[in-house]
């Protein structure tokens, strides 16, 4: 089968030819795919960045964490804090990050790790309170913002293209006054072969728009979209509608400081007033029911977007 | 995932066709066979058990020390639960695109494909799978709702972390509500605010999808081309 622009076959040959013949987009994707290729290849394997006399204050945070965990572990079983102090590097970190960090993990992880890394914690500084608002974590709110942005692009590309691709099929039996008109005027014009296919390209885009304009146009469509529009609009605005204290900070929840055992009901600070948990008086935590849900929605997107999609893994 | 791997397995074994296909078929029989809350308590238990700070796996007396690589996999936080949708939602997709595309397989503009000598892949990329992916795009959207709300109920009875930890927000708030209704001191109208909101929210959602879903259904169905 030969393509629409007949007459320029194309040779097999230099990279200029198939310039020339319209593949440029075949040039420039395989440069991309051979240039990050030979990038990824110098810069994790040939010559890999190294450091030297560096502390976990400067590691990634995926591996600053384990490495974290590895010190509280060692710490319980020896005690040796001033062997504790010279590994993290105390001078390294900016006033109280250490202890906070190790707290956030104590959270993160819980259980028997969890109780080593706020004995860590603890014993470094004794600013550490147990109940504070406000947790720091190493990752800003930008990332978390750009792969909502990324998924529902995706998951709105892949609509429209399931969409439109299916649509296109009811092109084939013409049916339309558009339609007739367009062909017959063509055919006069030029009686080829080759403008009828453009022709029914264009047909089939003034009926694509038609139909999405027809199934915008009814108010049972529009519904779902509506509510699934007001979980994005809430997810993307996360950090507007619900911020933290601390602008740095975007763990998904708030800790209120509070002594009550019993759940705060709502007021004016706290429109849906807090969820308990409360396990003594010591292990007391007071849950921003608004605030959770606010950002929760993000973490109910994601892995109802993602899980059809992507990867089984958290950290996306 | 699920859906873009079941969609994938269903267009291919049902293009090839013959033995293949009915082996392919029978396997994800045996997937759908098994109950998906079996596999997500079993994700569960073999990843409590993956204590990677040290390096090991331990189950009971067994003991088994990790690889860099696995370290590093383990340390990237697997959700059991999804791991386990992942593993066991995938069969739905490939059935319905299975059938589908056997149907198709036998009509003209396919076989005229095929008699011009165009190349397989093109084929079910250009010809079979646009026309059959209708109820898979479906499926999709009813799928993102309703594995929330799974996801949900799996939480609700102790699957899917801790209550501290590393959980969904929605879900924290369902389990520490569930604490304040039935349990000691705990009253259904006193307090409201912990578990109306959340709820509302869940079921929102839910139907927000399925009706995307239905709606998706009525456009994409042949029978409505106008």
């Amino acid at each position: 089968m030969k393509m629409g622009y007949a007459g320029l076959s194309i040779k097999k040959g230099t990279i200029i030819q198939a310039l020339h013949h319209r593949k440029s987009w075949l040039v420039v994707l395989g440069g991309l795919v051979i240039g990050s290729f030979l990038g990824l290849m110098i810069t994790y394997w040939l010559w890999p960045v190294e450091w030297s006399d560096a502390t976990p204050s400067y590691l990634a945070p995926e591996y600053q964490d384990e490495y974290l965990i590895w010190v509280a572990d060692q710490y319980a079983s020896s005690g040796d804090l001033e062997w504790a102090r010279a590994a993290l590097g105390e001078d390294d970190w900016r006033d109280g990050e250490l202890a906070v960090t190790l707290e956030r993990l104590a959270l993160e992880r819980g259980g028997q790790q969890g109780i080593r890394l706020m004995v860590l914690a603890m014993t470094f500084d004794e600013l550490a309170k147990p109940n504070s608002v406000s947790i720091g974590t190493t990752t800003g709110q930008w990332p978390n913002l750009l792969a909502m942005f990324g998924t529902v692009l995706l998951l709105l590309a892949a609509l429209a293209g399931g969409t439109f691709t299916l649509i296109r099929r009811n092109v084939k039996q013409p049916l339309t006054t558009h339609e007739i008109t367009v062909n017959a005027g063509v055919v006069e014009d030029r009686p080829q072969v080759k403008p009828v296919s453009r022709t029914v390209k264009s047909i089939s885009l003034i009926q694509r728009t038609h139909r999405l304009r027809r199934f915008l146009s009814n108010w049972q469509n529009l519904l779902p979209l509506a509510i699934i529009g007001i979980f994005l609009f809430v997810a993307i605005a996360a950090p507007w509608l619900a911020p933290s204290e601390d602008p740095n900070n975007s763990l998904p929840f708030k800790l209120v400081d509070s002594r009550e055992s019993t759940p705060l009901p709502p007021s004016a600070g706290l429109p849906l007033g807090t969820s308990v948990f409360y396990e003594s008086p010591e292990m007391l935590l007071h849950y921003d029911v608004y605030h959770s849900l606010i950002w929760g929605t993000r973490a109910v997107l994601r892995f109802g977007l993602l899980e059809p999609y992507c990867l089984p893994v958290s950290g996306f | 995932m699920s859906a873009s791997f079941g969609i994938l397995v269903g267009a291919a074994s049902a293009y090839i066709g013959g033995l293949f296909n009915s082996l392919v078929m029978r396997i994800t029989d045996g997937f759908l066979a098994f109950p998906l809350i079996a596999a997500v308590w079993l994700f569960q238990q073999i990843l409590a058990r993956l204590d990677w700070a040290s390096g090991y796996y331990t189950l009971d007396a067994w003991v088994v020390p990790l690889t860099q690589r696995q370290r590093l996999i383990a340390s990237m936080g697997i959700e059991p639960v999804m791991l386990a949708f992942i593993l066991f939602s995938w069969m739905p997709f490939a059935r319905i695109i299975n059938a589908n595309v056997l149907q198709l397989k036998q009509t003209e503009y396919i076989l005229a494909a095929k008699s011009v000598g165009v190349k397989p892949h093109r084929i079910i990329l250009r010809h079979l799978l646009p026309n059959a992916i209708a109820p898979a795009i479906v499926l999709i959207a009813r799928d993102i709702g309703g594995l929330v709300i799974l996801q949900a109920a799996f939480a609700f009875i102790g699957i899917g972390g801790a209550i501290t930890g590393n959980i969904t927000e929605w879900n924290r708030l369902l389990l520490l509500g569930r604490t304040w209704i039935i349990g000691i001191g705990g009253n259904l109208l006193v307090y409201w605010w912990m578990y109306i909101p959340v709820t509302l929210a869940l079921v929102l959602f839910g139907v927000g999808w399925n009706m995307l879903g239905d709606r998706l259904n009525v456009l994409l169905s042949p029978w409505d081309m106008k």
